[in-house]
């Protein structure tokens, strides 16, 4: 009996142990109401995807500033926030690493399109996949987060490696030290814009029609799309062959833009800031001073001197100061004051509201690109051409020929033909947060002779003048443990 | 085979009794020709004089043993003639020695009184072990609470049973209103992120150990789920209190294991116990004794306020708008308690079963809380060798509170404030017009299976359910004034917990007094939870309201369910009952872990290994020194990640017009396992003078090395949000010591005292990331590197001492200005018993060597309106600070009063409950009624502190529990009860 008792127990002990085990072993954890991963295993849910990397790229304008980051620098807009950092900004004092958010952003905008392309690639047949209007919309996106990183920061970090982010770094080569030069940012786009012109180009040979009917999935405007964020691409990295070459693949009236998305709050900042706020005015900007009649400003004047000017009044002007022209601005707030109540509130028709789409390449653009390649080759005709074609796709009348190449000046001669190339590009790509790079690359006079728009400012630039790139911010500095940011001093 | 000594003997036997339930053994003296008598044993609770039933009772020498029944009674037959030494022994209780002639051929009846010891040195337990064990077969500390300890505890929650009764136990917070419950941690802060609540079993069956949902929002209290239970139905409560100890439970329970055992039924007649309590509660003074008004919560008929002509306090009879006709916030609370329970049963079946309701009344008006309990025990020993129990238990609780807090709707900030506060016309009764109701219903059920097949192999299997449901309402009604059309949240939770606990042992006695014993087993957990939110504002009109009645409504569901499981293997090598040596695994899979993690890991193995000497059983130990044993552990156990650490989820956001995408919204990382935490301890138990000195020390040291910290990746790695990894490592050392001394005994008197003390500092060492310089907590709170954890740091006030010069501050916010937990606790215990019917019991506890941020008088110091630095507050205002000490000027100035200026050391001593109770004689009690006692309790009679804020223990407790700070909670109420206890 007590030997049948130990043959029983045996395996009757072995049997609960092992359904135990095997209950563990296949623990599970479930949480409801939320979009697992593995939920996006259909074909057709990937352009849920395509569309979450737009969001995200839309994020560098909505929730990263890009325009009021970029913009607040230079002449294209002047920034009167009475906050520090504002006052910073609008002289180029970036010792504190500002834009932390417009680097998280576009970083994440890349990102989003390397993970959502390794979705596409599980989840879609290869016919599918290599020729998907998705991966072309995504990529696209991506080269243009690439471009913006490499036109605003001085030196970048390429922690995610060829896959991107911790997630799928361990897939490829990882080298967290290594701290490149911004131009890296444009060859990277251009990887991704290639990838995404073959793939476009092969959706329209193979007849794909835009998923959804939606247009920024059309084939055929992505080719436009690619082509042109190629020729921006080449151009920043001086290839001005290559830029030309896709810069005239690109219709005139052609534009490819960032989407903003209303669920976010603030939408577009430009807009938002001069409907909601009254921080940012075109008020002593070149736009407002020199061009204010040109359709690209649409200027609009929410208040006036009412008689003299008193810009440099060292005291706050009383409000009788002004005329108070708000009701023309359809400004509900009827703010007709810059935020420090010194100056005249003007802002720009461009952005109607805050859901306003911003451009990202267009065939005004690539034009101007073309401009560009033929003045550097001293054919000043063609530049001539190029310029008005630009003008014409925006209805602004031709311009006749300068007779000199001249040079960058600044207040703007608009005599010769840089000038009138560094005001057609001020123009055309106004509010776009695009004036940052153009000052840059060109060591603008408005840079290095430390203009700033209001008086006020000028004894607020940084020691060693304006300085002419974002450092890596703090938040890479803080979290990232295999660089070290140099302490930043002056300019 | 060697022959056990007497000592030997008596605790052999005490193992065979009690692990295996022996029953009486029937050895033929008779037979012999010797002659012999009938002894019948009575043991009773010394000081309560009620009948201990289960009571192990030795007759020396003789081989006869029995167990007490329900009444107490054992009737021992056949015990030789003459005088004999009789050892009663019950867990919790100091044995007791008593010499009785007996007669031949006749009976003596002998009543034996134990008494209730505070440190417990022997004994069997099972948490923290396979099965059942002694003591001494273990290496880790445990404490025991006693049901005799927690039914003379008049407690306002289940958590102020525990406090101070078990060492290294910490409970946190004590509740200013009805039905709140405070927080427990065992050896301090074990995780930085996860868990730190311990393991909770009721019977073997797991229950919640968080809080129910949405307990901490306007009323700024909380329930437990602790609080579901009836102390009186509580048998024991058992206490592991580290890895060292916890291995067998895996992976969630590196913070320790309370585990709970209610009342079973013993064989005989049916045995009623009736308890009523009717008491009175109160709040003394609120905030500075200066202020007689005691901001105007005890009086708010008069307001202070300052003569900046006279430079002088005064009081004039000016009303607060909506102070109550009482002309106080605070009332005398009424408590009642009534329970009644039965227990019996035959030799085949026994029960257990109760009843009780209680309703108490918070000092505000309505506040109040009301509770019923159900509990039904059987256990069935009809079987061979199987012995099946199901234990049931239901309990509701309607709570109602009150808005506290720090919220512009709280009463306390309102009336503090006076007129400053944020109710229109200082009129805060409307506050109370908030209704905040919450009601838990608790079912626990569950089965315990030990089936013993052979003397020396035993198996038991727990199956156990545990489902809760609560319902936590906060309706602003229309009119309210704050949102005059209403507003009405309602947060439903139901949690399910299964329970599947399998272990088997296997002894076996090996050549040269070496014995051997295998034990497996293997457990599965799952907790599924569902909780359900609607919110509604902008009701039509006024009366009841549910949520169609508002005009919007926000739906919220949440619906998730966690797994784990594992086995354990364990082999304990016992050389003579004196050393015993253990050594096992724990195996363990948990649902949340990573998938690579589990790739690599399919079990996370926990391995433990014990040894414990009992020195005092070698026959050259002095007699006069009855137990000393040496023990030390090494375990580890773990805590399982958040049950979306691992899991990559993505977002539906807004695309281009409207067209939707999907966004990641959390980052899951596959390789992130469990937090795992190394423990060593060594201790020591003694037993001297036969019982009347009894110590239990136990140092140990905890180290996690994986800690869970939430990293915020490098932007430059593509993705924003955060992503836990377990990178942290902290460190805890302790020591724990418990003291029970019986000072004097007497026929009529008899004097004793005990003592608790237990140290813990638990550093952080290292929190795994470039960015943390530190981690910011709730309420100042902060985790730094080579610092205590948590600890409060700030600008230094540089000329603190100095007289009538502006307050200087370090430029850099890294002054450390302590922990906020109290790294020593202690308590004190003293029982006077006269004439066997009278006990007086007085019973304090202290928190040193801590520091709490005021939150209360900081932001009214910050507004001018702390009544203590009125004064200065003008005085600076008006620059005349000559004769001032910066450091009023820094705390009371409204230029100053940084938050950091009002971090004060929080060291406190309280007399936690003082007890008078009384033995009815027998000749005075009903017929039918067994004992009667009389009980007059008292609670948080007073506190010594120099803590300035309202109590030094009434704490803002995040749901976290790690961190803390003071003010805008109620402090504790004094308590005054009435009870009467019968038996029948």
């Amino acid at each position: 009996m007590r030997e049948r008792a130990y043959r029983i127990d045996g395996p009757a002990a072995a049997l609960a142990l092992a359904l135990l085990a095997s209950l563990a072993g296949c623990a599970d954890t479930e949480v409801q109401g939320v979009i697992f991963e593995q939920d996006m295993d259909e074909p057709e849910l990937m352009i849920g995807l395509a569309r979450g990397v737009n969001s995200e790229f839309a994020d560098i304008f909505l929730a990263a500033d890009a325009q009021y980051t970029l913009d607040s620098p230079t002449d294209a807009i002047t920034n009167d926030g009475t906050a520090a950092s504002e006052v910073q900004l609008a002289v180029s004092d970036f010792r504190e690493r500002p834009a932390s958010s417009l680097w998280g952003q576009a970083h994440e905008a890349v990102w989003a399109a390397l993970y959502a392309d390794r979705r596409l690639k599980e989840v879609l047949p290869p016919e599918d996949y290599e020729v998907s209007p998705l991966f072309a919309r995504m990529f696209i996106y991506g080269a243009h987060a690439e471009r913006i990183l490499g036109e605003c920061f001085c030196n970048l970090i390429y922690n995610y490696g060829p896959e991107g982010g911790i997630l799928l770094g361990k897939e490829g080569p990882y080298d967290g030290s290594r701290i490149v030069p911004s131009d890296s940012a444009f060859k990277r786009g251009i990887a991704m814009a290639q990838r995404a012109l073959a793939v476009a180009e092969a959706a329209v040979a193979a007849g794909v029609e835009a998923p959804e009917d939606d247009p920024i999935f059309d084939p055929q405007r992505l080719v436009y799309a690619a082509h042109a964020s190629l020729a921006q691409l080449y151009a920043n990295l001086g290839d001005w062959a290559q830029a030309v070459q896709h810069a005239r693949l690109v219709p005139d009236g052609f534009a490819d833009y960032s989407h903003m998305h209303p669920e976010v709050d603030g939408g577009n900042v430009i807009a938002d800031l001069f409907y909601q706020g009254d921080d940012l005015s075109l008020y002593r900007t070149p736009a407002a001073l020199l061009w204010a009649t040109d359709p690209r400003v649409a200027l609009r004047k929410c208040g006036d001197w009412r008689s003299a000017n008193l810009d440099d009044s060292p005291s706050v002007p009383p409000s009788s100061a002004f005329i108070n022209m708000s009701a023309q601005c359809g400004n509900v707030a009827g703010e007709y004051r810059s935020e420090s109540n010194r100056y005249p509130l003007w802002i720009s028709g461009k952005y109607e509201d805050d859901n306003a789409d911003v451009e990202i390449a267009s065939g005004a653009e690539m034009r101007l690109i073309e401009a560009e390649a033929a003045l550097l080759a001293g054919q000043l005709g063609e530049f001539t051409a190029q310029v008005n074609r630009a003008r014409q796709a925006r209805g602004v009348a031709e311009i006749t020929a300068p007779t000199e190449i001249g040079g960058l000046e600044y207040p703007n001669a608009e005599d010769d033909a840089w000038s009138i190339l560094d005001r057609e590009r001020y123009l055309e790509l106004l509010l776009e947060g695009r004036r940052f790079w153009d000052l840059r690359r060109w060591n603008h006079p408005f840079w290095t002779e430390n203009h700033v728009l209001l008086p006020r400012h000028a004894d607020r630039l940084p020691p060693g003048g304006r300085m002419k790139c974002f450092e890596i911010p703090d938040l890479e500095c803080d979290t990232n443990a295999s660089i070290n940011c140099p302490v930043l001093t002056s300019g | 085979m060697q022959m056990p000594s007497p000592r030997q003997e008596t605790r052999i036997g005490r193992r065979l009794a009690l692990l295996l339930c022996a029953s009486l053994a029937l050895t033929p003296a008779a037979a012999f020709g010797q002659q012999v008598g009938t002894l019948v044993v009575r043991t009773v609770n010394g000081q309560t004089g009620e009948p201990l039933a289960g009571v192990y009772v030795v007759v020396r020498n003789t081989g006869r043993t029995g167990v007490t029944d329900n009444e107490g009674r054992l009737v021992l037959l056949n015990v030789p003639a003459g005088p004999q030494v009789i050892v009663a022994q019950l867990i919790g209780y100091g044995e007791a020695r008593e010499t009785v002639t007996v007669p031949a051929d006749n009976s003596v009846v002998r009543d034996i009184r134990l008494f209730s010891r505070a440190v417990e040195l022997e004994g069997v337990v099972v948490t923290g072990t396979a099965l059942a064990a002694q003591r001494r077969e273990i290496g880790n500390s445990i404490a025991l609470i006693t049901a005799d300890q927690i039914e003379r505890v008049a407690a306002m929650n289940f958590e102020d049973v525990l406090r101070g009764r078990a060492v290294g136990l910490s409970v946190t917070g004590s509740p200013g209103q009805a039905g709140a419950g405070s927080d427990i941690l065992l050896r301090g802060v074990n995780s930085v992120n996860g868990r730190n609540a311990p393991l909770i079993y009721v019977d073997g069956v797991r229950i919640p150990s968080d809080l129910p949902e949405a307990g901490m929002l306007e009323a700024a209290e909380h329930a437990t789920f602790l609080g579901s239970l009836n102390p009186q139905d509580i048998e024991r409560v058992e206490i592991i209190k580290g890895p060292a100890a916890s291995t067998l439970y895996g992976t969630e329970a590196s913070a320790g294991v309370i585990q709970i055992f209610t009342k079973r039924g013993q064989a005989g007649p049916p045995r009623w116990t009736f308890s009523m309590q009717q008491g009175l509660s109160r709040v003394g003074h609120v905030g500075p004794e200066m202020d007689p008004t005691g901001l105007h919560i005890n009086d708010c008929t008069r307001t202070l306020s300052y003569d900046t002509v006279a430079n002088q306090f005064r009081v004039e009879d000016i009303r607060e708008p909506g102070c109550p006709s009482s002309g106080s916030w605070l009332r005398t609370a009424h408590i009642q308690d009534y329970r009644l329970s039965v227990r019996g049963g035959s030799n085949d079946v026994t029960y257990y079963l109760s009843a009780g309701w209680n309703r108490s009344e918070g000092v505000i008006d309505p506040q109040n809380a009301r509770q019923w309990t159900l509990r039904g025990n059987l256990t069935f020993n009809g079987f061979r060798n199987l012995q099946i129990s199901f234990n049931n238990m239901y309990s509701r609780r309607d709570i109602r509170w009150i808005p506290n807090g720090d919220n512009s709707e709280g009463l306390l900030y309102n009336v503090a404030r006076g007129a400053e506060g944020e109710t229109p016309d200082n009129n805060d009764a409307v506050v109370l017009n908030m209704e905040l109701d919450q009601f838990i219903n608790h079912f626990n059920t569950g089965a315990n299976i030990n089936w013993t097949p052979r003397d020396n192999l035993r198996h038991r299997l727990n199956i156990g359910l545990d489902f809760s449901n609560s319902h936590f309402i906060e309706e602003r009604p229309w009119q309210y004034y704050s949102e005059p059309q209403g507003t009405r949240a309602v947060d439903v939770e139901n949690r399910r917990l299964i329970t599947l606990d399998y272990a088997a042992s296997w002894f076996q006695e090996l050549p040269a007094d070496i014995t051997s014993t295998l034990s497996i087993g293997g457990q599965y957990n799952q907790n599924e939870h569902l909780g359900l939110r609607g919110d509604t504002e902008g009701f039509l009109g006024p009366g009841d309201k549910v949520l169609q009645n508002g005009e919007t409504d926000i739906n919220q569901e949440d619906r998730d369910v966690t797994e784990s499981g594992g086995f354990f293997i364990q082999e304990q090598i016992g050389w003579r009952n004196r050393l015993f040596v253990t050594g096992g695994f724990r195996a363990d899979a948990h649902s949340a872990f990573g998938n690579d993690y589990r790739r690599r890991n399919i079990f996370t193995i926990y391995p433990k290994l014990q040894a414990t000497y009992t020195l005092s059983d070698h026959e050259f130990w002095p007699d006069w020194w009855e137990t000393f044993r040496l023990r030390a552990a090494y375990g580890e156990s773990g805590d399982p990640p958040g049950e979306d650490d691992a899991i990559t989820i993505f977002e539906v956001a807004g695309a281009d017009e409207n067209r939707n995408g999907f966004i990641m919204f959390n980052q899951g990382n596959q390789e992130i396992g469990p937090e795992i935490t190394k423990e060593i301890e060594i201790g020591l138990d003694a037993s001297l003078f036969n019982g009347r000195l009894v110590f239990s020390g136990t140092a140990y040291r905890q180290r996690v090395d994986n800690g869970r910290i939430f990293i915020d990746p490098p932007p430059s790695n593509g993705i924003a949000e955060n992503i836990p990894l377990n990178v942290g490592v902290w460190e805890s050392k302790g020591f724990e010591g418990a003291l029970d001394v019986v000072l004097l005994e007497r026929d009529a008197v008899r004097v004793s005292t005990n003592a608790r003390y237990q140290y813990n500092k638990t550093m952080m060492l290292e929190l795994g990331a470039k960015q943390f310089d530190s981690f910011n907590y709730n309420y100042l709170n902060q985790y730094r590197r080579g610092y205590p954890m948590p600890s409060l740091f700030g600008r230094k006030l540089l000329n603190g001492d100095s007289v009538g010069v502006l307050p200087q501050y370090s430029t850099e916010a890294d002054h450390w200005y302590g922990t906020t937990r109290p790294p020593h606790e202690i308590s004190l215990g003293l029982a006077v018993t006269l004439f066997n019917r009278l006990t007086l019991e007085a019973f304090g506890v202290g928190q040193y060597g801590h520091v709490l941020y005021d939150d209360l008088a900081q932001e009214m110091a910050t507004d001018g309106l702390w009544p203590p630095c009125i004064p200065i507050n003008i005085r600076v205002e008006r620059g005349d600070i000559a004769g001032l000490r910066t450091r009023d000027i820094a705390r009371c100035s409204q230029d100053y009063a940084f938050d950091e200026d009002w971090v004060e050391k929080a060291d406190y001593f309280r007399l936690q409950t003082a007890t008078l109770s009384y033995r009815v004689p027998e000749r005075f009690l009903p017929r039918g009624t067994e004992a009667a006692t009389l009980q007059f309790q008292a609670t948080n009679l007073f506190v010594i502190t120099d803590f300035s804020g309202l109590y030094p223990d009434a704490l803002i407790r995040p749901v976290e529990q790690t961190a803390r700070g003071a003010g805008y909670i109620l402090p504790p109420p004094r308590t005054f009860t009435l009870g009467i206890r019968l038996n029948f």
